[in-house]
């Protein structure tokens, strides 16, 4: 049980690793810190020689002194990279909060953040198999048999002037399969406008996988994004390119606002209204509970209370030999809130 | 009073008139394909006696018979004869003779009707060769290589171009006949194949077992070999064989030698006599009534004579090497055991599992019949197999093997629920 977190720092050009039990559940608010205190608190957890597997770890920080560049990902813990009109908002707000560093956010994970700098990650022990990827593969004509709901969007950019936009139920990764066949089902398709960004309703579970699919014709270029870009549809990328022979096939970590600039229209005309990501990230940052939920939980304190008392009725009995992981008890899970932000997330972002 | 479904049907559906009315052959499953060879009117006026099904059945065979259309269709599913293209077309011909100017044969998959398949894309090839795939590579230069792959064959070509680098190390391997009886059993070497041909920039893809999704994973696949021709084929080994310019004739077998392999594929390798299954699988019961338990048989489960002027067989059956489709036999087996289980537990009959299974008579033979049945050859065989599907380790002595996993398989049989009882076997450990 844990929230891990693994922050990797490199100063002086050396490379050192670091881990917290906790560290994971609230990653993206404790960066909120800035430099100095983020700094502070990374050298206070466990310096480690290796990383957690793959599947173990619940947000990974990459900081960068030399470059002056911050990379991380949060596992959406808190419920705000699934959501890009958040994910655009809360980048923004951090990067007031670092200024002079460079910030991104990684959608592969653990798994690309280590590779940047060459450190390996042990492989999952149940997880799928990296070798493969099932996929739904779609016949010729499928855009015309379309299940729906259409929920995504598809945009064919023909130049400079004229774009096509329409709407899918296919998922992303079923319509990469037509290759460039797409292009001229999508051209087939009545056009629609693009919709606006929203909040998810909590039982939307098609949430995550939603997304869509920019086609420049003239670039001989796909831009592809899902609201969640999980780790393995970001490792899927370069397979799905095989359908593309000639084509380059990117993804759009932006999302929805990448249709409406690439069709020469403002991303206000799409975007999330500035007050309503405002809120949401304050609900979401500053909640007791993670991701809004109103009946949520604060698993890291149930876990030790629930740990405490095992270890109480073990210590009673004969024989009994409990093993603690490393900081499973010591480690409090990251940093006190940023209070000075409470309420004053849109007064920032509107600066 | 408590009713027992435990059969090995096989359902038949007739259309007369417009018609439809479907049949229960209780205990036919294994036998239905050679019955078919009769003709129509017999296995018609067969069929006619035969008690009509309950809906819901979960059949081992099935047939549909259109006398207005006089279209005769068996479910690819059912066939049973998906080792070889060769094998099908034998017994297309064989059917043919016995029911003359009726259509017989789908020339390929009805199209899904989904307007998608499942397709699996690889990052890269297993290491490793395997029988799941033979792929010939023509190069530009006219050099052919033939090398043998773990994988399906279409997920060999979800590489694209990229297989034929991936596949250029690799040993080529010594051709083989695509059918032929090895230690008893109807062989081939391989579960499909392709033909890469970078001269006439084609791929030609064929399965032994010819799936609605695998045929229509042509289309997806087209769009991963840029350049291209892709066809799929049922023509087999010996067309991948042609295709690359060399004598077929070296891996063809000709009609007879397919008849042939027909024949003792259905006549004996899977051959299950109706009467004696029924008695072989209703002898727990037997002992449950005999010990004053009140269960019935109802009686649309008793079995049929087999249709008039039915094919001979041999009778009895020879001792059978256990080959055929495992995890079918290891169902017929689990639920067998579950009734004596449950009898044994002192379990009120009405709690027993009522039970629809497959392929019967393989499993007679596994907990019984594994031992007291098969040759020591044969036996052996199966053990290897199945040791590792339910993850034993497999010491070298067979009788050692034996104990080993018969222990294994009560305990499952035991532990398991009584889903998986009948569904657990080919997916996975129960435990």
């Amino acid at each position: 049980m844990g929230y891990r977190a693994h922050f990797l720092i490199r100063e002086g050009g050396a490379l050192r690793l670091h881990a917290s039990h906790w560290g994971g559940q609230r990653l993206l608010r404790d960066l909120l810190h800035g430099p100095s205190i983020f700094a502070a608190y990374v050298e206070s957890t466990r310096a480690v020689g290796e990383l957690y597997y793959e599947d173990a770890v619940d947000g990974v920080a990459l900081v960068d002194h030399d470059r002056r560049a911050l990379t991380f990902w949060g596992g959406d813990n808190l419920g705000v990279e699934s959501i890009p009109g958040l994910r655009r908002r809360y980048l923004e707000l951090l990067r007031g909060r670092w200024p002079g560093w460079a910030i991104r956010w990684e959608p592969g994970g653990i798994r690309a953040i280590a590779a940047s700098v060459a450190v390996p990650v042990p492989a999952s022990i149940d997880g799928p198999s990296r070798g493969e990827l099932r996929v739904q593969a779609l016949l010729d004509g499928a855009l015309g048999r379309d299940p729906g709901p259409r929920e995504n969007v598809v945009s064919v950019r023909e130049n400079a002037h004229s774009v096509h936009n329409v709407r899918a139920g296919w998922d992303v990764d079923a319509l990469l399969t037509l290759g460039p066949r797409l292009v001229d089902e999508v051209r087939a398709q009545a056009p629609a406008p693009l919709p606006r960004e929203s909040l998810p309703d909590p039982d939307d579970e098609a949430w995550e996988r939603r997304g869509g699919i920019l086609l420049d014709v003239e670039a001989r270029r796909i831009e592809c994004w899902w609201n969640w870009p999980a780790t393995r549809r970001v490792e899927a990328l370069p397979l799905l390119a095989r359908f593309w022979p000639g084509w380059t096939l990117a993804l759009a970590v932006d999302g929805l606002v990448v249709h409406a600039e690439r069709g020469g229209r403002p991303r206000a005309a799409v975007e999330l209204p500035l007050a309503e990501a405002a809120a949401a990230l304050e609900r979401r940052l500053f909640a007791e509970e993670p991701a809004g939920a109103e009946d949520a939980v604060e698993p890291a304190a149930i876990a030790r209370e629930a740990l405490a008392a095992w270890t109480a009725q073990l210590d009673g009995a004969p024989g009994a030999e409990l093993t603690i992981a490393a900081g499973l008890l010591g480690d409090e899970g990251g940093l006190p809130p940023p209070l000075e932000l409470r309420g004053q997330i849109a007064r920032r972002l509107a600066r | 009073m408590s009713r027992f479904d435990l059969t090995f049907p096989a359902e038949i559906t007739v259309v007369r008139g417009g018609e439809a009315t479907t049949r229960l052959a209780p205990w036919s499953g294994g036998s239905l394909l050679v019955d078919l060879l009769v003709g129509a009117r017999s296995f018609l006026d067969h069929v006619d006696a035969l008690p009509l099904a309950p809906p819901h059945l979960l059949a081992v065979a099935r047939a549909t018979i259109d006398v207005d259309a006089r279209r005769l269709r068996i479910p690819r599913d059912f066939v049973g004869l998906d080792r070889a293209p060769a094998l099908r077309r034998a017994y297309a011909r064989a059917l043919a003779s016995a029911w003359p100017g009726w259509d017989l044969v789908d020339r390929e998959p009805a199209p899904p009707t989904e307007a998608w398949v499942s397709m699996t894309l690889l990052r890269q090839l297993p290491e490793g060769g395997g029988s799941r795939a033979w792929i010939t590579h023509v190069a530009a230069d006219g050099a052919i290589r033939d090398v043998d792959l773990d994988v399906p064959v279409e997920e060999a070509l979800s590489l694209g171009p990229a297989l034929r680098e991936a596949i250029a190390e690799r040993p080529t391997i010594a051709l083989a006949r695509e059918a032929a009886i090895v230690d008893g059993v109807v062989a081939a070497p391989c579960r499909g194949g392709a033909l890469v041909d970078d001269r006439r920039r084609r791929i030609e893809v064929w399965w032994s077992a010819p799936t609605r999704g695998a045929w229509a994973s042509i289309g997806p696949l087209a769009r991963l070999w840029p350049g291209y021709a892709a066809i799929a084929h049922d023509h087999g080994l010996p067309a991948q064989i042609a295709g690359s310019g060399r004598d077929p004739a070296t891996v063809a077998v000709d009609d007879a030698e397919a008849d042939a392999l027909l024949a003792h594929l259905l006549q004996v390798e899977r051959w299950v006599d109706p009467v004696a299954l029924q008695a072989w699988a209703l002898a727990p019961l037997d002992r449950a009534r005999a010990a004053g338990v009140p269960i019935t048989i109802p009686a649309e489960a008793r079995a049929r004579p087999r249709p008039t002027d039915a094919p001979p067989v041999p009778s009895p059956p020879p001792d059978r090497p256990l080959a055929g489709d495992m995890p079918e036999a290891l169902r017929l087996a689990d639920a067998i055991r579950s009734v004596d289980v449950a009898l044994a537990d002192g379990d009120p009959p009405d709690r027993l599992p009522r039970i629809f299974i497959g392929p019967a008579l393989w499993l007679a033979l596994l907990d019984r019949a594994i031992e007291e049945q098969l040759d020591p050859s044969a036996r052996a065989r199966l053990l290897r197999w199945l040791a590792p599907r339910i993850k034993i380790d497999a010491p070298d002595d067979d009788d050692a093997l034996l104990g080993r996993v018969r222990a294994d398989l009560d305990r499952r049989a035991r532990a398991a629920p009584p889903f998986t009882r009948l569904f657990g076997w080919d997916t996975g450990p129960t435990s």
